[in-house]
Parts: C-alpha cells; structure tokens; sequence
C-alpha cells in the first residue's frame, strides 16, 4: 500500500475539509452549495470516471440528488461527506453502465482523457493514461475502491462509508484490485 | 504494470489529475442542473395531476357503466348524439371540447394533463383545441389521426374517409409520401380519391428522420409551441395498417420524453430511431433529443437535433448551450475542429456576455490551433487574455500555442 505523502493535495473527503465549517454554505441555499462543492465534487467525479465527457452530466446528477435532502440537512458539516458519497455511487452506477456498453460493443474503449496539471510532462500523461487504461478493464467497485484508496488517499474507513459497505469488503475488494493488476502484469 | 507501480502512479496521478472547474463551468452546470430540476418537478407536477385524472376517469367510467348497464356493447363507448338526453359537447380539463355536430360517437379513449385521445367513430365533430405544447390531442377518424397543438378544425367521418375543415390556424396533412398544407377556411377528404391526388402538395416527401436538418416538420412555422395555431393531420394510405399501429406511432412522443427524463438515453434514443417525428418542434424537446443521441454514443445525430435549435429558436435561452455542445461534440468526439471553431463561434455569438462567452471563446481558438489556423487562433488567445486576464484557459491555450508555433 502507498501511504499518503505530505506532498499529495490530497482532500479528506469526509472530515476535516478544507474550507471548514465556517466557510460552508447554507445547505438550505442550493445555488451556494453548488458554486461552492461542484468543483470538489467534479475532482473527485473525474478521478473516478476517468474521462472528461461524462463529467458534466455526473456532477448534475450528484445535486440533483443532493436538492431532495438539502433541506433536511442538519449539519453543515456533514454537506461535503454526504455529497461525496452520492458522487462515488453515482459514478459506480455509470462506470458500470460503461463497462456493459463496452460488453456489448455499443462503444468502444476510448483513450483515457484527463486534463491534467500544465506542469505535467508527456511521460506523465502516458502513465496516467496507462494506469486508467488498465483500471477500465476492472470490475467497476473494484476499481472506485482502489481509486479512492490510491489516488485519493482515503483510509478504510472512509472508503468503507463512502462506498456504503464493510470494512472487510473494502479490503476484499482492495485485494480483488491488486489481483487484477498482477495478473495482468504476468506473462 | 503490477500492483505497486500502479499505485505510484496513482499516488502521481493524484496530484496531477485536476477537473479544471470554474467560473463558467460551474455557473453553466448550475444552470443546466436548474432546467432539470425544473423539468423533473414538472413530471411530479403531472403525475400527480395524472393520478388524479385516472381516479377521476374511473370513477366517471364507472358511473357511465351504470348508465349503459342496459345496452353491453355500447358499455366502452361515451354516446354524444345531438339526439341523445346527454350533453353534445365533451369538456376536457383544459378547456378543449370536442362537439358532435351531426348524431355520432366521439369517444374518449384517453384523458390526461399530457395527452388526450379520441375516436370519432361515426359523424362529424368540431374540435376547439386549447393551445398546449406540453399536451398531445389526438383524433382517430377512421384513416385519420389529426394531431392537435392549438386550432379549430371540423373532422367529418365517412366509412374510410375522413374530411378536414379548417376555421382556424393551419393543419398539415400526410397522406402516404406527400404532405398537404390547409389553411383557414380551406376544407378537403382524406385519402384523396385518384382524381383529387394532384391537389395534394408534391413538393414535401416522406416523414423525414432525425438525420433530416430540414425537416418540413420541424419548420418553425409547423407545428412548434412557437406557433400554436397549426395542427399536423396524419392520414395512413387507404390499405393503412390498424389503427392501433398509428396510435402507438403517436404515443412514440410520450415514450421518447419519458425515457429521456427517467435519463433512459440509449432507449429513448431507440424511440427516435424507429419514430423520428417523435421530436416536438420546440427548443425543449430538441435537446432532450440531442442528450439522447449524445449520451447514447450518437455524436453524430445529436448534432442534427442541435443544429435544430440554432437554426430555428436562436432566440431561445438554450440556443447557445447548444452551439457550444456542438462544438464540444465535433471537436472532442468527431475529431472536426474547422467545423468546431465555427460552433464555438455562434455560440459566443448567440450569448455574447453569458456564462459560456470565456469557454466559448477559449475553445474556439482552441479549436482553430488545432484546425491549422494558427493566425486566427493566435489572434483569440491574445483577446482572450486581454478579457480574461486570470482566466483559466489561459495555460492550456499557452501550451497550444507554443506546440503550434
């Protein structure tokens, strides 16, 4: 495992966030949680997805969501966890749907396209690429458990409230991941 | 790669990989998950006045049962001779009403806030529609299926003939591969007997699909919300198939909308496909249409169903979003960035001040760098910077530059 390092813009997705309590919106103002959150939420969208295409549609989806159950929210605090775990189900859901479009040839693999930082180099770009390539050929809770541990930098626990499920099976499926990479990676 | 070297990479990839989300973006994202919103309290809206009007219609079915206990084979049918003790005129919820004029059957088959649908089984009945794009109001008059968006118009029932009157706004007629169009006071019988064919216009062909940009249909001065005094007649030839076949072919519509906002794409995109005129002339269902095709992995015909909206609403409030879609679509999915820029281009002309103008601009020049046309795209980034001095794309189009020099 690769623990996260000082140097990850790593954001703790369920506690601690960024912006603090005091700087959160109203949940009741649903204009401001969104101009506040959907950068955030399209971050974490776009890691988990891995293309830029959907991205637009995932992040109305997460507050479309979200808009039934603002008003009952108690805790500002809770916003960021909560939408987070709407992003990482709703996300699941279309990597799924990808996967079965692309079982029945209704589209085809196409090249990971992430934006990535301008200071990245081109061999950068390729290994991000490469390492996405491989993640598409992977059971969808797989492969968001192990996005959400390696390239997120989440701990079990987290994962396991954002993915809804057990401690155990995060690890399981954790395990069922690097099992896929291995295998891969064999002769 | 095994399990370590990809979770170095990962560890890589999460500090390089960044949804570049600002400014634009979010405000044109906000205002898109808006119009859904909107859209998705609607349905609730009309499903709950649906359920009122199934429950109101059972219990009126019920009631008319009991009257027509006497006579079973008339039990499914809602007598309305001018004869008959009953009330001639048949009142629907929004104001439209249907009069038998001579003794007759209309029937009412359906009756719902999105759609209403009767039979003219015999006799003539004049219709007072209340203009309602949200709302389909169908006639079935033996080989004729008149759908309605807001008029006035008379159907008189002969056998397997059906003639239409027009006292109001205008009517298109499709009989078979040739369409007529009848104005105010015009009044003619459908199918046309061989005789009376060459009045029938020539000059439009057969229903034209999605695939179709200048779909007679879709002409703004049909059948669209923005002209609501015009109905569309559909007339099956003589030999027609059963009136059940024609009927679905209208509910294709309702289907079609469904599915889209269930977020059903690819099915919804089925419907289109097999029923192109199932797409409103309006700006609305355009769209829907469009994210059909486009979240269906149909690039290429969501681009017909945008062009739509740019050619015939570019006043509408969506008409850039969809020039900018348009754009994002041929240079990101169909690899035609010439034909991209000039997209871009109508969008920030469309909404020059709006939430898209920075990313409209960005990517048209983004579009023309890779196009080749490096001077032009030159001269978009140098305006670009001069307006948007801290503007996000200010990198990418840097690096575009510099690669392109």
């Amino acid at each position: 495992m690769n623990p996260p390092t000082a140097e990850r813009p790593l954001l703790r997705l369920v506690q601690g966030t960024l912006a603090g309590p005091a700087l959160a919106p109203d949940p009741g103002d649903f204009d401001a949680v969104f101009r506040h959150y959907a950068p955030y939420v399209a971050r974490v969208g776009l890691r988990l997805l891995g293309a830029e295409s959907e991205l637009d549609d995932l992040v109305q989806e997460v507050f479309m969501e979200a808009h039934r159950g603002l008003g009952g929210l108690r805790e500002p605090g809770a916003l960021r966890g909560w939408l987070t775990r709407i992003c990482v189900r709703r996300a699941t859901r279309r990597l799924r749907q990808r996967r079965l479009r692309v079982f029945l040839s209704l589209e085809a693999v196409s090249d990971a396209e992430l934006p990535l930082d301008a200071s990245a180099s081109p061999e950068l770009a390729a290994e991000v690429a490469a390492l996405y390539r491989r993640l598409s050929r992977m059971a969808s809770k797989e492969r968001v458990v192990w996005v959400l541990k390696h390239v997120e930098g989440e701990s079990l626990d987290e994962i396991a409230f954002l993915c809804d499920c057990s401690k155990s099976t995060v690890q399981r499926r954790l395990r069922s991941a690097e099992a896929h990479f291995e295998s891969e990676a064999a002769p | 790669m095994t399990s370590k070297l990809s979770q170095s990479a990962a560890a890589r990839a999460g500090q390089s990989v960044s949804a570049r989300w600002e400014g634009g973006d979010i405000e044109r994202s906000l205002s898109v998950t808006h119009a859904r919103l909107s859209r998705r309290q609607q349905r609730q809206k009309l499903g709950v006045g649906a359920l009122l009007l199934v429950a109101v219609s059972v219990i009126g079915y019920l009631g008319v049962s009991r009257r027509l206990a006497g006579s079973p084979a008339q039990r499914d049918v809602i007598e309305l001779g001018v004869r008959s003790d009953s009330d001639p005129v048949t009142r629907f919820a929004d104001g439209s009403t249907g009069t038998l004029i001579t003794p007759g059957n209309l029937v009412v088959r359906i009756a719902t806030p999105t759609r209403i649908e009767t039979l003219l089984e015999s006799g003539s009945a004049e219709f007072e529609v209340t203009p309602n794009p949200e709302r389909a109001f169908v006639v079935e008059a033996g080989p004729v299926l008149v759908h309605v968006v807001g008029t006035h118009f008379l159907v008189e029932r002969r056998a397997e003939r059906a003639r239409v009157s027009v006292t109001r706004g205008k009517v298109r007629v499709t009989s078979g591969t040739s369409q007529a169009l009848l104005e105010a006071g015009e009044s003619r019988w459908f199918p046309a007997e061989a005789d009376e064919a060459p009045d029938l216009v020539a000059s439009t062909q057969a229903a034209p699909g999605p695939a179709s940009s200048d779909d007679p249909v879709g002409d703004s001065t049909t059948n669209g919300a923005g002209n609501p005094d015009v109905a569309v007649v559909n007339t099956a030839p003589s030999t027609s198939a059963p009136s059940a076949s024609r009927a679905n072919a209208f509910s294709a519509r309702e289907r079609f909308v469904e599915l889209a906002h269930q977020g059903d794409y690819p099915g919804a995109y089925k419907v289109l496909s097999q029923s192109p005129n199932a797409v409103g002339a309006n700006a609305e269902e355009l769209m829907l249409a469009a994210d059909s095709a486009r979240l269906s992995s149909h690039p290429t015909e969501a681009l017909v169903y945008l062009r739509r909206v740019t050619q015939d609403f570019p006043n509408d409030a969506r008409a850039a979003l969809s020039a900018f879609t348009q754009g994002r679509i041929l240079l990101s999915q169909l690899g035609r960035p010439a034909e991209a820029a000039r997209a871009f281009q109508l969008a920030r002309r469309l909404s020059p001040s709006g939430a898209l103008a920075e990313d409209a601009l960005a990517r048209q020049a983004e579009a023309l760098f890779r196009a080749g046309s490096a001077d032009a795209a030159e001269q978009l980034f140098a305006e670009y910077e001069q307006r948007y001095p801290q503007g996000k794309h200010r990198a990418t189009l840097s690096k575009l530059a510099t690669e392109k020099r």
